[in-house]
């Protein structure tokens, strides 16, 4: 049975029932139950974090298992890394991912690397749970994907969810995965509803999903980017252009296979990633392409990201910041040499 | 080595003018600010100060242009207090060109490192260190500046505390590290999350003077931030203010605030209102008129209305000012 | 006395190499110092410098043509000059020339002008023998693309006359041998390179798996030595075994077409055309020629087929487009006495059929045993794309086609 929910409730569904499951699970972050030791406070009125996405956990789980933390992110993902390790199985939030700042040495040094370290003999199952994303109108400090930075660090999986059902389920299969991993939540999606199964399911993480099947083009996004491809796949169609849109859902492990396969059908590659161009999934998944799959090149990957600056507040700037489908037609139209795609 | 005394001012009415008039400045741009935001008109999220006008202004009235600060996310009122131009303020909140950050900030960043205003700050315990770089820089090139970080009670958690009190303690720096402790980081209860009663006993970790002092009382801090200003700039080193305060509205635009409770919001938004509580000061003591804070209140509401039509009137940032100042030089 | 122009050695590792461009025409004069030729290793352009005046006699290697460090890839020399002195060729002289006659550059604007080609669109011209100097471009920028490269093999395939080529297209065995005390080490090279790497690829690449038959081909063979000894003279033919097992197996391919596909780019190309390469056995290799549009054509006429191709292979005559796109490949081994083998595809087809040698044996006819002559039949084919039982349909209908020799005229 599916039903209609949101991102954000598809989120909080994964959590409680991998709550329900384990006991080991446990949530940690700042205000994820809220307003920690105030008397008059009803668990029901508090925030569920910033954004209300762990709303209504603290009521079931207590205050035992759903943690609220001062602000030192240092402190509690460090504490997470060990609680881990030691028997625990932890979700850790950490609001922004631009917050990553403050305890990189503990995800970086600690999370990622204590098991090769000390020869397999640990294994540290963390969620960390964080915010991506532009649009928000949040600025430079609130506003970034670095989900490469972590894809760069062996020891690290990174999930970077499209739709509420891959939510549920990639969160699942995160929490009770016995690595590290970081899953990204993007602040602009939490608001969108898609179809999602009741109950329990785990979707792999390392397995893309094809989220539109095409012939002439293949388009890999990355987390909410998979809407722009999928919009901009639709206008294509009035064009004859069959865009095949694959969402690769997590970047470490990356399903290679996938995304090598389609571009060897269509020939053409373009990768839309909204984070920063330099070092980025988008030159990774492109130059993966053209590593092992030249041949199947009939055209240059094209890449639409943003550009090579810090995330502007000004609504008119984060605009033009963020990739379109516009965009998207745009490069389509240079690379099969039409310039009558676009857009209207 | 002799430890020279500070020897306190007593409050001059020019003083008091400017006191009264920026507290009120802070007062009307924030609950501006709250009535425009709930409209919808605002991108992004705010966070404001209004409640916590006395810390600011009792503090920057001993500082001039030369002198640093550090500011948080809840930056406003630090940026009022030392100096920074409302227009620009309003047009950066509203993301327009004429923002004193060009509308690439907006109100988690709006600076003016002219003004010494270092910056609003979207990191909490961000502030720490950076207002230590200042005061190095202050004391190697000796201009007699001092840096002063304001911070919340959900910084002093923060691991930038530590380090950054630490080291302008070794290095004697002119820092004056100002707590706002208004009770709540984000949602969560200073006494949650604090394993120490006041922030200002953590100073004794650093072997530097801690004290506490009435943040809704403009005139205490005034009196407060003198002593550790003089001590800052005689190279005694940093002082550690903790001021008890209160966030009037949420932690952000749009928080339902369930944790707090009536009876504190009456005591803290009525009773004890700092704007109150000084306009009631400098009648007693006779050093401003009741015609004259009259004229300042009207000339406030005058400036922020004009703010807000400036900004609303301003245009937005050009295509081109995207990829503009992420370098200085980038070849 | 005319001067070879090598292929240098540029670097550590530097094995083989490519010529991008001939900047002179055969017969253009020369002059020394001047650049004729562009080549690219792996990692760098380089022009070649002419090393003495003249005029360039000839070129070896044509352009996109890769040949070993060390080889002569033309000459130069005097106006009227025939004679060319090979003896010179060693790859020490490469290497020389390489260090002191080449000017090395990035030959940016040489590689402006050349046509604009996807990578996707360069393979499969490789594959298919296309020269891409022939096909403009429909992509951006002119830019050759796959779709350009298809319409090509397509507008060939189309055009079905054979036409000999003066110059053999099979390279010659490299003639560099290495002589220890009792092993002859030789590199491997020319079609026992491509032999090699196609080989081994189809092994690695495809899931390969063979079953085995008889066919009864005693009635074939009644049918074949009368139709030799009654026909032969006025009709001009004589029909050998292979083509009755040709015409059986284009029978048995019309009839499941699954088997008559190529496997490429994880893609099933089905044909609705039989293009039947048949297995010719050299002194150095094997080549297989291919027949086009073998079904369009009666047992006559493919008889006549098989023994122009196997003949002008075995003389090094055929033309590359004679060896190239066939869907079903035929292979014997019944010369040397072998019964069943297990044939390796020829990629990317997806169906291999061996034939071994006809050998007469007791057989139970109801109750009775006769003398029959049966034909050990070999299929090899590419699990990822038919299954065992369908292979097995397609092998008993090729049996059953020889079995019963009248099928075929129907």
């Amino acid at each position: 049975m599916t039903r209609k929910i949101s991102f954000s409730e598809a989120v909080n569904e994964a959590m409680k029932l991998a709550m329900r499951k384990d006991e080991n699970v446990i949530l940690l972050g700042e205000d994820v139950a809220g307003g920690a030791a105030v008397d008059h406070l009803q668990d029901d009125e508090a925030w569920g974090g910033v954004m209300g996405v762990t709303k209504g956990l603290v009521q079931e789980f207590g205050r035992e298992r759903v943690l609220d933390t001062p602000i030192a992110e240092a402190g509690f993902i460090g504490a997470s890394v060990t609680a881990a390790a030691t028997g625990l199985r932890p979700i850790a939030e950490l609001m922004f991912n631009d917050f990553i700042g403050s305890c990189l040495d503990e995800v970086m040094n600690q999370a990622a690397k204590l098991r090769y370290m000390f020869g397999g003999k640990a294994k540290v199952p963390l969620t960390i749970r964080t915010m991506h994303g532009a649009g928000f109108r949040a600025a430079a400090q609130h506003s970034q994907s670095l989900y490469a930075l972590f894809t760069h660090i062996p020891g690290l999986k990174v999930v970077v969810p499209s739709t509420p059902r891959d939510a549920k389920g990639l969160l699942l299969a995160s929490i009770f995965d016995d690595d590290p991993v970081i899953f990204f939540e993007d602040k602009t999606l939490y608001n969108i509803k898609g179809e999602v199964e009741e109950g329990f399911y785990t979707i792999p993480i390392g397995k893309a999903d094809i989220k539109r099947k095409g012939s002439d083009l293949t388009i890999v996004a990355i987390g909410k980017q998979v809407h722009t491809a999928l919009k901009a796949a639709d206008m294509l169609v009035a064009k004859g252009i069959e865009a095949e849109v694959i969402d690769p859902r997590s970047l470490s492990p990356l399903d290679e296979e996938t995304i090598l396969s389609s571009v060897a059908k269509t020939g053409r590659l373009i990768v839309i990633d909204e984070a920063n161009p330099r070092c980025s999934a988008a030159t990774d998944i492109s130059a993966l392409v053209a590593d092992k799959g030249f041949d199947y090149l009939d055209a240059p990957i094209k890449m639409i990201t943003a550009p090579h600056s810090p995330v502007p507040f000004s609504p008119v700037l984060e605009d033009l910041y963020l990739p379109t489908p516009e965009k998207v037609l745009k490069v389509v139209a240079e690379m099969i040499g039409d310039e009558t795609i676009v857009a209207v | 080595m002799t430890v020279m005394k500070p020897e306190l001012k007593s409050l001059t009415r020019e003083k008091a003018r400017w006191m009264y008039e920026k507290m009120c400045e802070i007062r009307q741009f924030e609950d501006k600010v709250h009535e425009i935001f709930s409209k919808g008109v605002l991108p992004g999220f705010v966070h404001l100060y209004a409640g916590e006008e006395a810390v600011a202004v009792g503090v920057c009235a001993h500082l001039t242009e030369k002198d640093n600060i550090t500011s948080t996310h809840r930056g406003h009122g630090h940026c009022i207090a030392k100096g920074c131009d409302i227009n620009g303020m309003m047009a950066e909140i509203y993301g327009k060109a004429t923002g004193l950050c060009k509308g690439k900030g907006g109100s988690m960043h709006i600076a003016d490192v002219e003004k010494g205003m270092l910056g609003a700050n979207g990191i909490v315990g961000g502030g720490f260190p950076l207002a230590v770089g200042a005061a190095l820089t202050a004391k190697l090139k000796k201009t007699g500046a001092v840096a002063v970080c304001f911070f919340g009670d959900g910084a002093n958690n923060h691991g930038t505390f530590h380090e950054g009190i630490n080291l302008a303690a070794i290095w004697k720096l002119p820092v004056i590290f100002v707590a706002e402790n208004n009770g709540y980081a984000e949602a969560t209860p200073f006494e949650y999350a604090s394993s120490c009663k006041n922030i200002a006993d953590r100073a004794a970790a650093y072997n530097i003077p801690g004290e506490i002092v009435d943040g809704k009382d403009v005139v205490a801090v005034y009196e407060a931030a003198e002593r550790a200003i003089l001590r800052a700039r005689n190279g005694e080193g940093p002082t550690l203010i903790e001021c008890k305060t209160y966030r009037n509205y949420g932690h952000f635009e749009g928080d339902a605030q369930k944790y707090k409770t009536a009876e504190e919001k009456e005591k803290h938004l009525k009773e004890q209102d700092a704007i109150v509580k000084f306009r009631n000061y400098v009648l007693s003591k006779q050093l401003l008129s009741e015609q004259e804070l009259h004229e300042i209140e009207h000339r406030v509401i005058e400036a922020i209305k004009n703010a807000v039509e400036f900004a609303e009137q301003s245009p937005f940032p050009q295509a081109e000012d995207l990829l503009k100042d992420v370098y200085v030089s980038y070849q | 006395m005319p001067v070879e122009i090598f292929m240098p050695k540029l670097g550590m590792s530097m094995e083989e190499g490519t010529i991008v461009e001939w900047l002179k025409k055969k017969g253009d004069p020369v002059k020394k110092g001047e650049s004729v030729v562009v080549i690219s290793s792996d990692k760098i352009e380089k022009d070649i410098e002419a090393p003495q005046d003249g005029v360039l006699l000839e070129i070896i290697a044509e352009q996109d043509e890769t040949v070993a460090v060390g080889k002569v890839i033309g000459y130069i020399g005097q106006e009227g000059e025939g004679e060319r002195d090979q003896s010179t060729t060693t790859v020490e002289q490469a290497n020389l020339e390489a260090a002191t006659s080449v000017e090395t550059r990035k030959s940016i604007e040489t590689r402006r002008q050349k046509p604009r080609v996807s990578p996707a669109a360069r393979k499969l011209a490789l594959e298919a023998g296309i020269d891409l100097n022939s096909i403009s471009g429909s992509g951006p920028n002119g830019r050759i693309t796959r779709a350009d490269i298809q319409k090509a093999v397509q507008a060939k395939r189309s055009d079905s006359n054979l036409q000999i080529k003066k110059e053999p297209e099979i390279a010659t065995m490299e003639q560099k041998t290495i002589n220890q005390t009792g092993v002859t080490v030789k590199p491997i090279a020319g079609m026992r390179k491509v032999i090699a790497t196609r080989m081994f690829t189809s092994l690695q690449q495809s899931a390969q798996l063979s079953i085995h038959m008889r066919a009864d081909v005693t009635e074939l063979l009644e049918i074949q030595k009368k139709v030799r000894t009654e026909l032969s003279d006025e009709h001009d033919v004589k029909l050998t075994i292979t083509d009755f097992i040709a015409r059986a197996t284009i029978l048995a391919l019309l009839a499941h077409k699954q088997m008559n596909s190529i496997y490429q780019d994880e893609h099933i190309h089905t044909y609705d055309s039989v293009h039947l390469g048949i297995a010719v056995a050299l002194e150095n290799g094997l080549i297989v020629p291919v027949i086009s549009h073998a079904e369009k054509l009666s047992i006559r006429e493919i008889s006549r087929k098989i023994k122009n191709l196997s003949l002008r292979a075995k003389e090094g005559k055929l033309e590359s487009e004679e060896m190239k796109g066939s869907t079903f490949t035929i292979t014997s081994l019944g010369a040397y006495g072998v019964e069943f083998f297990t044939p390796v595809l020829n990629p990317p087809e997806v169906g291999i059929l061996g034939v071994g040698t006809v050998t007469d044996t007791p057989v139970f006819v109801g109750d009775v045993v006769q003398r029959r002559s049966l034909l050990p039949l070999s299929l090899t084919f590419d699990h990822r794309v038919i299954d065992g039982a369908p292979a097995s349909k397609f092998l008993s209908t090729i049996k059953d086609y020889l079995e019963k020799p009248y099928k075929m005229l129907v």
